[in-house]
């Protein structure tokens, strides 16, 4: 049990704490970094307290494939969130750069809280809370705070040599994130499922370092066809858009630095 | 926000084909009852597309898992979910409740030239 709750908040959560730190290399203002993912977080669970009162509803919608399309058509709007991020940057639009970075949050965090939280409310409704649990869940908020401690001071320190990283890592990112919302796509009928091609030998995704993988570049072991094609189409598009406006990129990534006191 | 809008457009077809989508593949069941999945071993045929749905008869919520089948899929307490499956090779796919993974365990088993028909009479 213990593993199942550090795999449950590696898959849920760590994705956030990623972003966070993410986000917080990108915006090296304090006041106004700290304002967005104050601002990204409570949207978040916001997001997720609507969602929990529609949960059930939601999930018989569609023939009872509701929640799949919503989380697909969540990470849509993600990628599309990321682009208009981009060309905001591009045109040093720092307001809308702020609203898009605090969006991308909260819609990224209201998915991750639908599944952790429910499978931890789930457990209240049992007679006993076991000690692994909360041992797997203590475990993962170290493991996920490490990480995205070490992601973010990786992050800032290439921000003076090669600042687009500041951009790539997290069209990497929303980019896995969509592919693996893809697959829910075969889940429900909508598309095949045509396995590509199986890693499972080599690392399987019932390992911590496959979870923690696909946490940041959505790694799968067994990927269909479609995830693939997801995946290249939005790391295509959004890459393009970085290395066609990259000079601008550039200079709004190395100008936004905090005046030094 | 004419790219949102038009993204949010491009996916009425998907909303669309999951609501009108023809129902002509077999179907298969599994149930969910004091945490444990019954059968424990579901036979299915191999390389065709099926249908797998999953009642919870718990008064918790669980969510089905599986690496193997590349399916994780959230069970509402005393509902029933649907599930699209394969199609599979011949070979066992192992799945579990995420929630109560000691005891909802289980295991489908593609074979291949088992009568399709088969998974249809498991529903009624």
């Amino acid at each position: 049990m213990l593993i199942n709750a550090l795999f449950l908040f590696l898959r849920e959560l760590l994705p956030i704490f990623l972003l966070v730190a993410m986000l917080m290399a990108m915006i090296p203002v304090a006041s106004v970094r700290n304002k967005v993912v104050v601002t990204g977080l409570a949207l978040g669970f916001v997001f997720y307290l609507v969602l929990l009162v529609f949960l059930d509803s939601l999930s018989e919608s569609l023939a009872g494939t509701g929640l799949e399309v919503l989380f697909f058509t969540s990470a849509c709007v993600q990628v599309v969130l990321l682009g208009l991020l981009v060309m905001a940057l591009d045109q040093f639009q720092r307001r809308s750069v702020s609203v898009f970075l605090a969006l991308l949050l909260a819609l990224l965090s209201a998915s991750g809280l639908v599944n952790y939280l429910t499978f931890y409310t789930s457990l209240w409704s049992r007679d006993s809370f076991d000690q692994p649990l909360v041992l797997g869940a203590i475990i993962g908020a170290g493991l996920s705070f490490s990480l995205s401690i070490l992601l973010y001071f990786l992050l800032y320190s290439l921000r003076r040599w090669f600042p687009l990283m500041l951009l790539i890592m997290p069209t990497i990112f929303i980019s896995g994130h969509f592919a693996n919302e893809v697959n829910l796509l075969a889940q429900i009928g909508v598309i095949d499922s045509d396995v590509l091609w199986s890693t499972q030998h080599w690392l399987s995704d019932q390992m911590a370092i496959a979870q923690v993988l696909s946490g940041f570049i959505g790694y799968e072991a067994t990927p269909i066809a479609w995830q693939v094609y997801g995946y290249l189409l939005s790391l295509t598009v959004l890459l393009t858009i970085i290395f066609v406006r990259r000079k601008n990129l550039i200079r709004a990534l190395v100008q936004n630095e905090e005046p030094s006191s | 926000m004419k790219t949102c809008r038009g993204a949010l457009l491009a996916l009425i077809p998907i909303m669309l084909s999951c609501v009108v989508r023809a129902e002509s593949l077999p179907t298969f069941r599994l149930v969910l009852e004091d945490h444990l999945f019954f059968p424990s071993r579901l036979e299915v045929p191999a390389h065709i597309k099926f249908i797998l749905l999953i009642e919870n008869k718990d008064s918790t919520a669980e969510e089905f898992d599986s690496f193997d089948l590349n399916r994780e899929k959230f069970i509402f307490p005393r509902r029933t979910s649907r599930l699209y499956v394969g199609p599979l090779k011949p070979g066992t796919f192992e799945f579990f409740g995420e929630f109560n993974s000691s005891t909802a365990r289980g295991v489908i088993v593609a074979i291949p030239g088992l009568n399709q028909a088969r998974g249809d009479a498991d529903v009624n």
